[in-house]
């Protein structure tokens, strides 16, 4: 029985012992707050961390450790306590997933990077999306009217004219005072990937296959992610308003319909012209400040200045 | 300087250096005087006990930075520019 009693207070004398020299204490501290470190004893996961050859959850407490020091003290105290993996692995999900704009799914995700949501549009999803209520099925009708038709897997229609009509109808949409008209500038910036916003101008397709260098684990990476991805999320919501505005109005659905046929018209002109298809900033200032716009909510149509910027 | 006054002042350099580092303080780290309260205190075999969650979090960030510059210091270390002994003549290289 004595020697069971000494078997039990052992680890207690031990710890005691450890305390003595300074570097055995460094190393219970160590094991105790930072036992991630103890894989990697030259800090080479810092330079370039294997996801694919560590499992989820060490994976988790590396992107922790990186980024969110008080969700990886967390979970270390609850890694001590015994805390199962699954329920571990849930635990640093959620934290993780508390300071970003679009959550990861689950710990696998965290090799991809920090998420980015696409919202792009492009010829194969346009004939690939079926459900009536998404605003990519929905958009069918507003490209229509710039002339497009949506066959089996591809999009018949000039796209690059098309680009330049709306260029320059969101230049006179964006001088118009009504909320309304600038919610339809951001449904045409989305249809025709022209916000400068990546995540609103490419699919996820595109994405995966541009080649760009994606975001990392990083502080600023993840504020870089979070603030690209709010202001998509802003830019949506107008699109949506627009598009909301274009099933809505028909006056609204004919004048787009009406400016897009003057500035198809003068390009045409000019090609046939100049042989050339762009314009300067001067005409597209000039052109914009001719299309007309129906009066909403009491405010005024307004003319755009000239000069395009 | 002659070769065996050569290797005399580095053999001094070098004591010199290993009594400075001896003397060195042991930097103290939050975690390590944690750990010291704990056992103080408590059980060993309980796990991290009534510790706040702030205190937890200053002392794991601590000692992360800690760690990463120990080991941007051995990084250095080891780029160090070799010193030449240039009095010093070695008369054959034993296999």
């Amino acid at each position: 029985m004595a020697a069971l009693a000494e078997l039990d207070a052992a680890p207690l004398l031990l710890s005691r012992l450890m305390q003595n020299s300074p570097t055995l204490a460094l190393l219970q501290a160590v094991a105790w707050f930072d036992p991630t470190s103890l894989h990697d004893p030259i800090g080479e996961a810092y330079i370039d961390f294997d996801y694919d050859a560590e499992d989820e959850l060490t994976a988790g407490l590396h992107v922790c450790r990186a980024c969110f020091p008080n969700l990886y003290a967390g979970a270390n105290a609850l890694l001590m306590q015994g805390w199962s993996e699954r329920d571990l692995a849930r635990f640093i999900c959620e934290g993780i997933n508390a300071q970003l704009v679009t959550p990861i799914e689950s710990l696998e995700a965290l090799r991809y990077g920090p998420p980015l949501e696409c919202y792009g549009v492009d010829p194969t999803l346009l004939a690939e999306v079926d459900d009536p209520e998404h605003l990519i099925y929905r958009s069918r009708a507003v490209y229509g009217l710039f002339g497009f038709t949506i066959e089996a897997d591809e999009m018949d229609g000039e796209w690059s004219t098309a680009q330049l009509v709306a260029d320059i109808l969101h230049h006179s949409l964006k001088a118009q005072s009504a909320s309304d008209y600038h919610d339809l500038s951001a449904l045409l910036l989305w249809m025709f990937s022209a916000s400068g916003n990546s995540l609103v101008d490419w699919s996820q397709e595109a994405m995966w296959e541009s080649g760009a260098e994606y975001p990392d684990w990083s502080l600023e990476d993840i504020a870089f992610v979070n603030d690209m991805t709010r202001e998509a999320q802003v830019i949506m919501g107008a699109a949506e308003c627009g598009m909301a505005l274009m099933e809505t109005d028909a006056a609204v659905r004919k004048a787009l319909q009406r400016n897009s046929q003057i500035v198809n018209k003068y390009i045409q002109k000019r090609e046939k012209k100049h042989a050339r298809t762009y314009l300067t900033d001067d005409e597209c200032g000039v052109l914009a400040h001719r299309l007309a716009w129906p009066e909403r909510d009491g405010k005024r149509a307004q003319c755009p200045p000239d000069t395009h910027t | 300087m002659l070769p065996n006054e050569e290797i005399l002042w580095f053999k001094s350099q070098a004591t010199e250096l290993v009594n400075c580092l001896e003397h060195v303080p042991p930097v103290e780290l939050q975690a390590v005087v944690l750990l010291q309260v704990i056992h103080r205190h408590e059980s060993a075999s309980s796990a991290l006990p009534t510790v706040s969650q702030e205190m937890l979090t200053s002392a794991t960030s601590e000692l992360i930075a800690y760690t990463k510059s120990c080991a941007a210091l051995a990084s250095k270390l080891q780029y160090l520019t070799p010193i030449v002994l240039s009095t010093v003549e070695c008369a054959a290289w034993p296999l």
